[in-house]
């Protein structure tokens, strides 16, 4: 009798253990779930900021410091704010002139900040190593390194230092922010991230229909840019006589590493923008295999301004992070000579990485 | 009656360690994810992780959202730059989640390539020729720019 009471306790208990684990898991697994969606819901990307990109940068105010700036009185500021205040003070005294245009100022600022700014590569390797701070004025001045978030929500602070209307513009996607800036009585999409470090001026005062080129935004909340007055591709663009030149000038466009080219086609038909596509689809891989330009890419649109059609063409050259001092034909020639005697490059043994692997796992 | 106790508790316990570990022979997935390595073609610095980290668990986590109680072991090798290079070799414990692992590379691929998209687009062709393919219990993420070999490499290995 004691002993068959024994057994059915030992079994009751067994049972009521693995019941209990079983419960315990589900626990666990929907606590895991809700944390998820809860992180997911928090972003509002009806709202210009507070939105999270890349489910990691926030879009932060910046009109603190502008109307501190604005009103000279940076007395509600906190210390990192007084420091990043001083910091844009320093930048616009060096870079804005008095009799400047808005247009004058715009450029002036966008220029300092393609030239001085780098992209923070953490973010795009597979393990992220972003640093504090690329995402916000405060740290973009100080680290000099930005994500997109970095370097829309500086230029909005810089404009409205300068009085000039912008926004930072996210896409549906949540993935990209650029900029939104009002000149001459309109608004043009600039997007410096993506013209640094060597695309100068190829994503300057877009219209929607130029930046609307694989993205979309909500158009409730940012106001309509179509205007071309302060486009920067309608501005500069040549007029061409015939559409078969484009071969020849984008040639000549390459050899003198230009970065942003528009010319403004002969007709404006459909049959001429077709050939004008064509020739650069073509163009692109038959670039790919000439020597120089072998990392060369090439990026266009074919956009109407006011009437007139206009070939926006961007180009990179794949030598982005290049900082020898000598020229690449030269350091070309170094890495023939020396693949000639030792064979081609080949990668590090991944042992030794490992081996040198630091407690988290990364090797730096 | 003790026998029969014992005998009972017994076989719980097995049948519960059967349960854990059903992978039974597991593979050496960093030898395996070196020799598809070397096999890749020219590569940029690359940045090394594996299941032998502290934190493999964390890292596990940048290219797949599966449960980490199903893998057996992996290796990531993966550009410092951010460029499309990537190397991933990854074993689950049992063959029934192969397709599971292999789904949520393809969720991760699909987000490397939008991130490019967005962000880097010269990079965006190597992404899309990246391969994602299987061999019994193991899966490999190859993106490089000889991928035809990086795979043959991996489907080489026993």
């Amino acid at each position: 009798m004691g002993k068959k009471k024994i057994f059915a306790g030992a079994l009751a208990a067994v049972i009521a253990l693995v019941v209990c684990a079983g419960f315990a898991l589900n626990i666990v697994t929907l606590n895991k779930i809700s944390a998820i969606e809860e992180a997911t819901a928090q972003s509002d990307a009806s709202k210009e900021d507070g939105v999270i990109i890349a489910g990691e940068y926030e879009v932060k105010p910046t009109t603190q410091i502008s109307d501190a700036y604005i009103s000279g009185d940076d007395s509600g500021l906190s210390d990192i704010d007084k420091k990043t205040l001083k910091t844009a003070e320093k930048i616009l005294k060096k870079t804005i002139k008095k009799d400047m245009t808005d247009y004058e100022k715009e450029q002036a600022v966008y220029e300092w900040m393609q030239k001085n700014i780098k992209h923070d590569e953490g973010m795009m390797t597979v393990i992220r190593t972003t640093e504090n701070g690329v995402d916000c004025p405060q740290g973009v001045l100080n680290l000099k390194k930005a994500v997109c978030v970095g370097y829309a929500t500086t230029f909005r602070m810089f404009m409205q230092m300068l009085g000039i209307d912008c926004m930072v513009v996210h896409d549906s996607e949540l993935s990209h922010t650029w900029d939104l800036v009002k000149i001459g009585g309109s608004y043009y999409h600039t997007d410096i991230y993506s013209d640094t470090p060597s695309g100068k001026f190829g994503h300057f005062n877009m219209t929607d229909a130029m930046r609307g080129n694989g993205y979309i935004w909500d158009s409730e909340l940012y106001p309509i840019a179509n205007s071309y007055e302060y486009c920067y591709a309608a501005r500069n663009a040549k007029p061409i006589d015939d559409v078969y030149d484009i071969p020849k000038l984008l040639k000549k466009s390459l050899e003198k590493r230009e970065t942003a080219i528009s010319f403004r086609l002969p007709k404006n038909d459909e049959k001429t923008r077709l050939i004008a596509d064509r020739i650069l689809t073509s163009a692109q891989s038959r670039i790919e295999v000439i020597t120089d330009f072998e990392e060369t890419y090439i990026d266009w649109s074919c956009v109407e301004a006011g009437g007139e059609p206009i070939v926006w063409i961007n180009i990179s050259y794949g030598e982005e992070e290049y900082s020898s001092e000598l020229d690449q034909k030269t350091e070309k020639k170094i890495e023939k000579a020396l693949d000639k005697v030792f064979g081609e490059t080949v990668p590090m043994d991944e042992g030794e990485i490992l081996d040198a692997a630091t407690s988290d796992g990364i090797v730096r | 009656m003790k026998k029969i106790l014992i005998g009972i508790i017994s076989l719980i316990l097995a049948l519960s360690m059967a349960a854990c570990s059903s992978g039974a022979e597991s593979a050496d997935v960093k030898a395996i994810g070196k020799s598809v390595v070397k096999a890749a073609g020219k590569l940029p610095e690359m940045l090394t992780v594996s299941s032998d980290s502290d934190e493999a668990e964390t890292l596990f986590k940048s290219v797949s959202d599966m449960d980490y109680d199903k893998i057996a072991g992996f290796y990531l090798s993966y550009s410092a730059d951010g460029t499309a290079y990537e190397i991933a070799v990854i074993e689950v414990k049992d063959e029934n989640d192969i397709k599971e692992l292999e789904k949520s590379l393809g969720a991760h691929l699909s987000s490397r390539i939008n991130l490019y998209k967005a962000y880097s687009p010269k990079q965006t062709a190597q992404a899309e020729k990246a391969e994602i393919t299987t061999s019994g219990k193991l899966c490999a993420l190859i993106m490089c720019s000889d991928t035809a070999s990086a795979v043959k490499a991996f489907k080489a290995q026993k």
